[in-house]
């Protein structure tokens, strides 16, 4: 029986090369704001536990047992389960084995609760009352509010302004459990302020959301900002998703696949196993894939430098693949994807060859959608199905006797929005 | 030539606070280091905190920049041992890295460090090493503190000066990190190697734990920095003096 791990794993200790340093911007950019060293400023916004988190040699960082015991209690260890219906629905059964570990077991319907439960625990350590955030589709935010429910603290979600109107159940769902949930761009910060005046019909970003959040969390007391993504301690509290997979898994993987919006999914599950072939203990043969929307395509069609992490410049900068702080995605219905850049580390990887992208439309995507509900009888959520894709391509193209492993990092059943319009639901098989 | 265990030295940009005074405050400093730490000034000190920064942008504004502060150390020299830090993006073209490291030698330095080799040219490690043995200098390394084990091996094997183990994300930036776990853990790594300590350190208790957790020695930038520009030399030195004396008491278990 798998029991939810120990340890955390912090693949910086393996990689290959050094992982660049996030930085203060060196020009004047960010100047004038009051706000000094954005590194600096971290002390002020991040959990203190976090940074530590953040910048530690350790490779095996300890669970603390307040958030294993959290973590048995939303229901981990998550399953690891044979897809021998989606095998049989693409017609490779018999030929290609297909596993996913379904993180949308998780109350949250997501692996959002990995790192928000440990986030909130070390804001709570702080003496913090309120968390905030920012969230796309709603699945970050979602998981900030039942963590912050779990232990007592108030949530506040900034939510990009697409998905406030589209992922009404979400929404609902946070403001059941306590959180304030906010339209971003609000009136609630400048930052929000300032991008309604200059475009009133802004449809939000994540690094837009991002800034108004931490702008929040600097203006009170008592406030952790706690962060859905991008930062490695995040991808860390997400192996959880890949040491288990580890003990789960009957075979090793040709193929390791996962969806990438910041990156901690991806990270999460692939990091253990990649640390692994790095160490020279295994998954040599192994291809790691991260799919992406095509209307976010950092690590397919980004570029690899200093970029800021959030839009306001408020945090550092971090070396990481991105389409530009200013990017702002089309309101696709994968909004948890809608993220300009990747996680440092991540990036990195797919800078050394060591992870592959490919980047899907979200037609390509809902066709996969559709063929795993019908033949698993789960519903991929949007951003999941990203990879459900990827495992079509590469599975129908695959060799006899291939083993195929994804992340299911979360369910869609508060997505029925996207899958209405995207004409999944109905129409036959 | 080794440097001392244990070992206490200041930073300061060479030029900083002014090309006339340079040479005056490092030596007003010398009873209490064991060696200095010069930085080469530069336009683009991108992986320094705000403190450092300021120095480097005064230092060009008053327009010494690059190796021809290295003219400075002309006037009579300092009675320490030194070593330099450069951004080897600020040499690559020219004068290159043979040419920086030539003139590092012929100035009397020890080693030259180059913080953004591992992060930005991880390529030319080895042949920064080579470099630096045929212009008669010894290899120093910097680490940060998310670093990977199999470089700070690497690192232990090619036998440098020192490995630079920088504490916090930039120089003067202190944010809750448990420093004296990540100095334990890479003295476990890097085995007898030199290991020298810096970023955020400011005070002669934190030095004394570095040495206990396993440092050989600290580097002390932003803090005698901020006490020149608060309360002049005097300042400066009382700091660089009660820090001097904190390592060497932690290392004789006082």
């Amino acid at each position: 029986m798998v029991d939810v791990p120990r340890y955390w794993y912090n693949i910086v200790a393996d990689l290959p090369v050094p992982l660049p340093p996030l930085v203060d911007p060196l020009d004047d950019e960010a100047a004038g704001d009051g706000l000094g060293s954005r590194i600096g400023l971290l002390v002020r916004i991040l959990p203190s536990r976090l940074i530590d988190e953040e910048y530690t040699l350790s490779r095996l960082l300890p669970i603390p047992e307040p958030v294993r015991e959290a973590y048995r209690r939303a229901g981990r260890p998550t399953p690891l389960l044979r897809a021998e219906g989606f095998e049989r629905a693409l017609g490779v059964s018999g030929r290609v084995r297909i596993y996913y570990k379904y993180e949308g077991a998780l109350p949250t319907g997501s692996h959002k609760l990995n790192t928000a439960i440990p986030q909130v625990y070390y804001a709570k350590l702080d003496g913090a009352v309120e968390v905030a955030t920012e969230t796309g589709a709603g699945q970050w935010g979602l998981a900030v509010s039942i963590a912050a429910a779990m232990l007592g603290l108030k949530a506040v979600v900034f939510m990009t302004r697409s998905s406030y109107r589209s992922k009404k159940a979400r929404r609902i769902a946070m403001e059941t459990l306590g959180a304030t949930v906010y339209p971003s761009p609000s009136e609630v910060t400048e930052a929000g302020r300032r991008a309604l005046r200059e475009n009133p019909g802004h449809p939000g970003s994540l690094g837009l959301a991002i800034t108004e959040a931490i702008e929040y969390v600097l203006s009170g007391e008592r406030r952790r900002y706690v962060a859905g993504s991008v930062l490695e301690s995040v991808l860390t509290h997400q192996t959880v998703i890949g040491l288990e997979a580890l003990e789960q898994l009957p075979e090793e993987p040709d193929y390791m696949v996962a969806c990438v919006g910041g990156g901690s999914n991806m990270g999460g599950f692939t990091y253990p196993a990649i640390g692994m072939k790095l160490r020279g203990e295994g998954f040599e043969r192994t291809r790691f894939v991260a799919a992406e929307s095509a209307a976010a395509p950092r690590l397919s069609r980004g570029e690899y430098r200093y970029d800021g992490l959030d839009t306001g410049l408020v945090l550092p900068l971090a070396r990481m693949y991105s389409l530009g702080k200013d990017y702002v995605p089309p309101a696709i219905h994968a909004a948890g994807l809608r993220y300009h850049g990747a996680a440092p580390s991540l990036s990195l990887l797919r800078r050394l060859g060591l992870v592959e992208a490919r980047a899907y439309s979200q037609e390509e995507v809902a066709e996969a959608a559709r063929l795993f509900a019908r033949s698993e009888g789960l519903i991929p959520a949007p951003e999941s199905a990203h990879a459900v894709r990827a495992v079509v391509d590469i599975a129908r193209r695959a060799p006899e006797g291939t083993v195929i492993a994804f992340n299911l990092s979360g369910h869609g059943l508060m997505d029925t929005d996207a899958y209405e319009k995207l004409g999944v639901a109905g129409g036959g098989s | 030539m080794e440097l001392s265990r244990p070992g206490f030295s200041v930073y300061l940009t060479l030029g900083y606070p002014g090309p006339a005074e340079a040479l005056e405050v490092l030596r007003s400093l010398e009873a209490c280091v064991d060696f200095y730490e010069l930085g080469l000034p530069t336009r683009r000190p991108k992986y320094d905190g705000p403190t450092v920064r300021a120095t480097h942008r005064r230092a060009v504004e008053a327009g010494v920049e690059g190796l021809e502060a290295l003219r400075l150390l002309e006037r009579g020299g300092l009675g320490k041992p030194f070593t330099l830090m450069a951004y080897l993006e600020d040499y690559l073209e020219r004068p290159g890295l043979r040419g920086l490291l030539e003139e590092a030698a012929a100035a009397g330095a020890l080693c030259v460090l180059l913080p953004d080799l591992p992060f930005d040219y991880p390529e030319m490690l080895e042949w920064y090493v080579d470099e630096s043995l045929r212009a008669g200098l010894r290899p120093c390394f910097f680490a940060s503190s998310r670093f990977p084990h199999g470089w700070l091996l690497r690192y232990a094997a090619l036998r440098p000066l020192y490995i630079y183990l920088g504490l916090q994300p930039a120089t003067g930036v202190e944010l809750p990190i448990a420093v004296e776990r990540n100095v334990r853990l890479a003295r476990r790594l890097v085995g007898g190697s030199y290991l020298l300590t810096g970023f955020a350190v400011r005070r002669p208790e934190t030095a004394a734990a570095l040495i206990r957790a396993g440092a050989d020695a600290v580097v002390v930038g932003s803090a005698v920095i901020r006490a020149l520009e608060e309360g002049g030399v005097g300042e400066a030195r009382r700091l660089a003096c009660s820090i001097y004396e904190a390592v060497h008491g932690a290392a004789a278990g006082v």
